[in-house]
């Protein structure tokens, strides 16, 4: 009887012509899977051929080409300095952070893990921008300081240079370590330590020898993370690279196609070499962390023993706080601080405080207003779509014996692979040629942001179908519901809570979607992340800053409804939490 | 003062009281069982022996030396005990060798000396040739031996164990449990053994101590605990009994003679009985004999009703009415009655405890 | 270049407008080639099939069709403040609203051309300081012939026979410093620049368009001097208006070839910034403008077009700091006419011709992004 219900088409208990149930669904997951190749595998396959020259000629002398030029060399170098760079210091500073707020008994722990998700969550651009206040090598404000108090000539930070770039995408990436390094830690059941203190260990001798090597896996696999993460930040390279004079490949990339005419094979070249690097990084991870890992974050509880500092533990408070100072409190505050003033060379002072840039930014620029609505828009239904597409390959993964699910799976988690700068060039090369006009309006884009984010919608729309029991749905088919009607009542509101989370998991990064938008956007078809940017070009801070305070706002809002939806405590897992 | 003298141990978690009052004396080189339910208190007590619990109230000493007080409390890394978990906690980034090692190796003691030993324990508990393997290529029985193996090189004075065979099959269990009792015999080390199984308990210790709801209901040996249960929870924890209720007639020391409806016995009985309470008689059902109604010396003979009979295959589980309250008589599987039928039990009077009725269970 | 400065400059100019003209035919093949790599099989006809109605001179805007069409794209590289200024005159009097794609002079024209590319052409009038970007337009196609009576008043040189551009604007590229570090001593030469190491400030967006006025500053003086320029590691940002910003700030004391109508706007605003055209000789550009053969509104556009180069557009320029490519138009208040100042004429014909190689030697000169 059950196979019966589960398996499509075999279904002569209730006398349907089987034909007709297969292709309702068929059609509803066929349509799903063939979005999700046109949207993702259309546009790579165009990537690689576009790097072989195509359709012009064929061949790989553009891959060689591209790599004889000293600045695509140069490119290739100093992202990998920036990935080795990031990666280092994500460990350096996530490691002790993560071990403070999830094994001692620091005060403030619970607000030094909200200020590392707020430095996470932050667009990294805006953070960039923040840190060109701060840390300007002879005006910024942090500089100033320094001046003030050691009697520097000039600035002795500056923010222009490598160990800057490095800094502003460290804050933002080092997260990865951290959350990575906290879960695993957390999942370290009390006894192992306890086993080690009966022995005789002493705490730090417990925590060096027993709880850093289980969760090493985490360490490296969060660093791992980091490094291929900052590969795809084009935001804070170009805000910061560009004045520093430093190449990366995306700003590379995005060189070559905004000079015109565009030279598609060079940037199709170094995509591919981008996309190399971050599925090799992926690769190594997934691979390292498989075999060597001693945690498994299941849903069982384990027990966790807090461990007592002392007055140490006000030592580690200041460590901390410092580091969540520098990565959310100081780029968070600048911007506000801007935002507010009238003028923000002038000190801060009630008299200087206005509201008129907020008009402005919401109300009066035009391309501002525009960037907001159509953020808005495009958000909201590029969520949408790859919610609906993400639930077809989770639905087609965990309820079907459909062949080939695998590698739709394959297909839906790829993008992640793939850097927003090289998404973009893929949907470029594939539908400039496309009889469907959708280049240079606000279509190209939605697509782009389908594309990108379907992986976070599939992961998170598995995750919530994968606590559902399918035989709920079973015994609805059996009491005579049919396939289309049991999901409605039956898969549907038991997986909203879910779904919910997964559509504001796609709308929060769609929202500020920076390194894609800026090759795809045209005139009328800006975003906030663009209208910043372009701002930003034009010198309008003030503006600027308003707009980046929104920004701020609404992605903090929707990231404190994604915790209370998912219904967990600030130290459980990530998964969805099947209501009801 | 014994070895371990744990006196007026107080824990409280919030408003829940784990612990009150605990008194005990334990003595070198007994095999202790903690045995009780579910949050009884005997992990608690376990742990608050360890060192991972700070008493509310009270003191353990542990050779004359203060080790827990309410104020001050020993680390557990200062206390030389050993310690095995349920889970075992063998940590799965070390080989054998290293997680056996570790201890040694934390007491700076030097290489030659540390493999030899490591050798040794390993030889004792059966694991040799295994020292490069890590856990996660071990079965479950194995990894619990690492963890005794582990506990043993440091040769402490006291090892605690929490439930350590919960994990393992019942065959398993019952091996290592054999094992368990010879190494504590042939190593001398004070065992305190925490368990919910009376089984278990029975087989290992020379002494048990009986937990209920934070308090100590009875501390005896195994033969002590089963017979002379102090109260009626320690009498059903530790076995089948019936418990008869009944009212006291008279008492003149250790005996008493209690009305079961319309007949009366004689039974043992303790001090503390309140003559005027509810009076309840344990009668374990494999103490009652089935036979004739003529007196026998030295025992009750009661007349009962069969209500039914289930056949058990080593045994038949008999179901009699005597005097309105239903008793479980154990008996060969030979003897078979038909239900209704009148049936006389025979019950030595030692195998009739009286107690305070239902107040503490 | 004894002959009154403007009028020499223009007459280099002009020669260069004029051989331009005679290498179309072979550049044309070139371009055919470097244009969009494969989109030219690709090319949807959606950019050539509407056969684009609309006035062709001043006299037949419609103004009520002009209304109808409700409004007008723009792509321009004007500063915004300037441009704002003059949508919100223009939106005032029509009540036809404008919008806007601002960028580089290079990102301007680039879009214009790939998206015609793509047949996907969004814009209705297109405005850029890259005659060449314009030049290119026309070759493509894609500028519509107006005749405007705006033509009498500029000189023959700036701008296209057959009316499919026209300048609208002249951008001198000058030394702009902050008055509190350098007020008692400003750079007063190019040279003197090259003393201020560590202190200097230029820009150019990722595509390069700062490079044509580095350009004619090299090839007229020397590339030397840009070298010492360039061995003063000066900060780089992305455009002008951020040049006033850091000099603005004290973060650095001096900028080298920033926008005139910018330096001149932080002056008014009593910013502590001064500027000064060095005698040795300035760059000049020319910003132009056109309409586009398959605007979606056409009335609307050329309505636009003439108000942008009329007298009341160009008053809002000149008020913005610009100088004006009309000759009936005075200099910014407070300016030295355009007379006056020795001015670098840019060579556009080397320049599109040489361009890689340019941003090359560019690239390895000053390091960073030039589009190369």
């Amino acid at each position: 009887m059950q196979a019966a219900a589960s398996a499509p088409g075999a279904d002569p208990a209730h006398g349907r012509p089987a034909t007709s149930k297969i292709s309702f669904q068929g059609l509803v997951l066929g349509f799903a899977v063939a979005l999700l190749l046109f949207l993702v595998g259309y546009p790579l396959l165009w990537l690689i051929l576009g790097a072989l020259g195509v359709p012009q000629s064929l061949g790989f002398e553009h891959l060689q080409r591209a790599f004889a030029r000293p600045q695509n060399y140069a490119a290739l170098i100093n992202t990998l300095q920036l990935a080795l760079g990031t990666g280092v210091m994500s460990v350096l500073i996530g490691v002790p952070l993560a071990w403070a707020t999830s094994r001692t008994n620091m005060p403030l722990r619970y607000l030094v893990h909200a200020l590392v998700a707020l430095s996470y969550i932050m667009p990294p651009y805006l953070t960039a921008l923040a840190y060109i206040f701060l840390l300007g090598p002879e005006a910024g404000h942090f500089n100033r300081l320094l001046q003030g108090l050691f009697g520097f000539e000039s600035g002795p930070l500056n923010i222009f240079t490598m160990p800057g770039v490095i800094f502003v995408i460290g804050i933002h990436v080092f997260a990865f370590t951290y959350f990575l390094t906290y879960s695993a830690l957390k999942s370290v059941d009390a006894s192992l330590e306890e086993s080690a203190q009966v022995l005789g260990a002493k705490r730090w001798q417990t925590t060096l020898r027993i709880n850093l090597p289980l969760v090493a896996p985490a360490i490296t696999g969060g660093a791992l993370l980091s490094a291929i993460d900052s590969l795809a930040l084009f935001g804070p390279q170009a805000i910061i690279g560009t004045p520093a004079q430093i190449v990366f490949l995306p700003t590379r990339i995005y060189a070559t196609i905004g000079s015109y005419p565009p030279r598609w094979a060079e940037a199709s070249a170094l995509s591919l070499v981008l996309v190399l690097l971050t599925v090799a990084g992926l690769a190594l991870q997934r691979g390292y962390l498989e075999r060597r890992s001693y945690i498994t974050v299941s849903g069982k509880g384990v027990r966790t023993q807090l461990l007592d500092l002392g007055p140490a533990r006000w030592l580690l408070l200041a460590f901390c706080m410092t580091v969540v100072f520098f990565s959310a409190i100081a780029p968070v505050g600048t911007l506000t601080i801007n935002a507010f003033s009238k003028s923000w060379t002038d000190p801060l002072s009630f008299s200087n405080l206005t509201l008129e840039h907020f008009r402005s930014a919401l109300f009066e620029d035009q391309v501002a207003v525009r960037g907001i609505i159509n953020s808005f828009k495009l958000a909201t239904s590029a969520a949408a779509i790859a919610v609906l597409i993400g639930a077809a390959v989770a639905y087609l993964d965990l309820r079907t014996n459909v062949r080939g699910r695998r590698l739709l799976d394959y297909l839906a988690i790829l993008p992640l692979g793939l850097p927003g700068t090289v998404m973009a060039v893929g949907i470029l090369l594939a539908f400039i040629r496309l009889p469907i006009p959708i280049y240079g309006t606000i279509w190209i884009l939605l697509a782009a942001y389908v594309a990108r984010f379907i992986p976070l919608a599939t992961r998170s729309a598995n995750a919530t179908f994968r606590q559902i029991d399918p035989s709920l749905e079973e015994a609805g088919r059996i009491t005579g519901a049919s396939w289309f009607h049991a999901i409605r009542r039956i898969l549907m509101p038991l997986s909203r809570p879910g779904l919910l989370v997964a559509f504001l998991l796609v709308f929060i990064p769609a929202f500020g979607e920076l390194s894609a938008t800026i090759l795809l956007y045209t005139g009328g078809t800006e975003t906030i992340a663009i209208a910043i940017y372009r701002l930003n070009d034009l010198g309008q801070l003030e503006v600027v800053s308003a707009l980046a305070v929104f920004t701020i706002v609404v992605v903090l809002t929707l990231a404190a409804l994604v915790n209370w939806l998912s219904g967990s405590s600030w130290s459980s897992s990530e998964t969805p939490a099947v209501r009801g | 003062m014994a070895f371990i003298d744990i006196a007026g141990i107080d824990k409280r978690f919030g408003n829940f009281k784990a612990l009150s009052g605990i008194e005990l004396a334990i003595e070198e080189r007994e095999f202790v069982t903690f045995l009780g339910p579910s949050g009884c208190g005997k992990t608690t007590m376990l742990r608050t022996l360890a060192g991972f619990l700070t008493p509310d109230k009270g003191s353990i000493h542990v050779g004359g030396r203060l080790l827990s007080s309410a104020q001050a409390v020993v680390p557990p890394e200062h206390r030389r005990m050993g310690m095995v978990f349920q889970n075992y906690a063998v940590w799965p980034h070390m080989s054998v060798f290293e997680n056996v090692a570790f201890g040694l190796r934390l007491l700076k003691v030097d290489r030659t000396e540390v493999s030899e030993r490591v050798s040794r324990v390993l030889d004792a508990v059966g694991l040799s040739g295994l020292e490069k393997r890590h856990p996660g290529q071990l079965s479950g029985g194995q990894q619990q031996r690492v963890a005794l193996a582990r506990s043993l090189v440091v040769e402490p004075s006291i090892l605690l164990l929490d439930e350590p065979l919960s994990n393992l099959d019942a065959k398993l269990r019952e091996r290592m449990r054999t094992e368990l009792k010879t190494l504590q015999r042939r190593t001398g080390i004070t065992f305190i053994y925490v368990t919910h199984d009376q089984a278990e308990a029975m087989a290992l210790s020379d002494r048990i101590v009986v937990f209920n709801q934070g308090t100590v209901q009875q501390v005896g040996t195994p033969r002590d605990v089963y017979e002379r249960p102090a109260n009626i929870f320690v009498a059903d924890f530790m076995g089948l009994v019936n418990k008869v209720p009944g009212t006291l007639v008279e008492r003149q020391g250790a005996s008493a003679r209690v009305r079961i409806g319309e007949q009366t016995i004689e039974a043992c009985t303790s001090e503390g009985i309140d003559p005027r309470g509810a009076i309840v008689v344990a009668i374990r059902p494999e103490a009652i004999r089935l036979g004739d109604a003529a007196p026998v010396a030295g025992s009750n003979v009661l007349a009962g009703r069969l209500v039914e009979s289930t056949f058990l295959g080593n045994i038949v589980d008999h179901q009699i009415d005597v005097g309105g309250s239903l008793m479980r008589v154990q008996g060969d599987r030979q003897q078979t009655f038909e239900p209704g039928a009148n049936v006389n039990l025979i019950v030595p009077i030692t195998e009739c405890v009286a107690m305070q009725g239902d107040m503490s269970q | 270049m004894h002959a009154a400065p403007d009028d020499g400059a223009l007459k280099a100019f002009a020669s260069s407008a004029q051989e331009e003209m005679a290498m179309r035919i072979g550049r044309r093949s070139v371009l055919k080639g470097l244009a969009a790599a494969g989109t030219a099989p690709f090319i949807s006809h959606h950019a050539f099939g509407q056969a684009a109605a609309g006035p062709s001179e001043a006299g037949q805007i419609d103004i009520e069709k002009a209304k109808a069409e409700g409004k007008v794209v723009l792509y321009t590289s004007l500063d915004t403040k300037i441009v704002d200024a003059i949508n919100a005159a223009f939106t005032k009097k029509y009540g036809i609203e404008v919008q806007y794609f601002r960028g580089g002079s290079s990102d301007v024209t680039g879009k214009v051309l790939a998206e015609a590319d793509a047949g996907r052409s969004q814009a209705d009038m297109v405005d850029a300081s890259d005659v060449a970007g314009l030049m290119l337009m026309k070759e493509r196609g894609l500028l519509k012939p107006f005749k405007t009576p705006a033509t009498g008043t500029i000189a023959k040189e700036l701008r296209d026979p057959d009316g499919t551009w026209i300048a609208d604007r002249l951008t001198q590229a000058v030394i702009q410093y902050n008055t509190k570090e350098l007020g008692s001593a400003p750079p007063k030469t190019w040279s003197d620049l090259a003393k201020l190491d560590g202190r200097l400030v230029y820009f150019s967006s990722p595509s390069g368009d700062g490079a044509p006025r580095l350009y004619t500053l090299a090839s007229n003086l020397s590339w030397d001097l840009l070298k010492q320029l360039a061995a003063t590691k000066p900060l780089r940002v992305q455009t002008p208006q951020i040049i006033t910003q850091v000099l603005e700030r004290g973060e650095r004391a001096a900028g080298f070839l920033q926008n005139d109508n910018i330096a001149w706007r932080s002056k008014a605003q009593g910013k502590p910034t001064d500027y000064l055209f060095p005698a040795e000789g300035v760059p000049t550009e020319v910003g132009a403008c056109g309409l586009l053969k398959n605007a979606a509104r056409p009335h609307a556009a050329a309505l636009y077009y003439e108000w942008w180069m009329g007298p009341e557009g160009q008053a809002i320029l000149v008020d913005g700091g610009k100088y004006s490519s009309r000759t009936d138009v005075d200099p910014p208040k407070g300016s030295v006419p355009l007379s006056k100042i020795k001015l670098l004429a840019p060579n556009h014909v080397e320049y599109k011709k040489d361009k890689p190689k340019i941003l090359d030697r560019l690239a390895a000169t000053f390091g960073g992004e030039w589009g190369n």
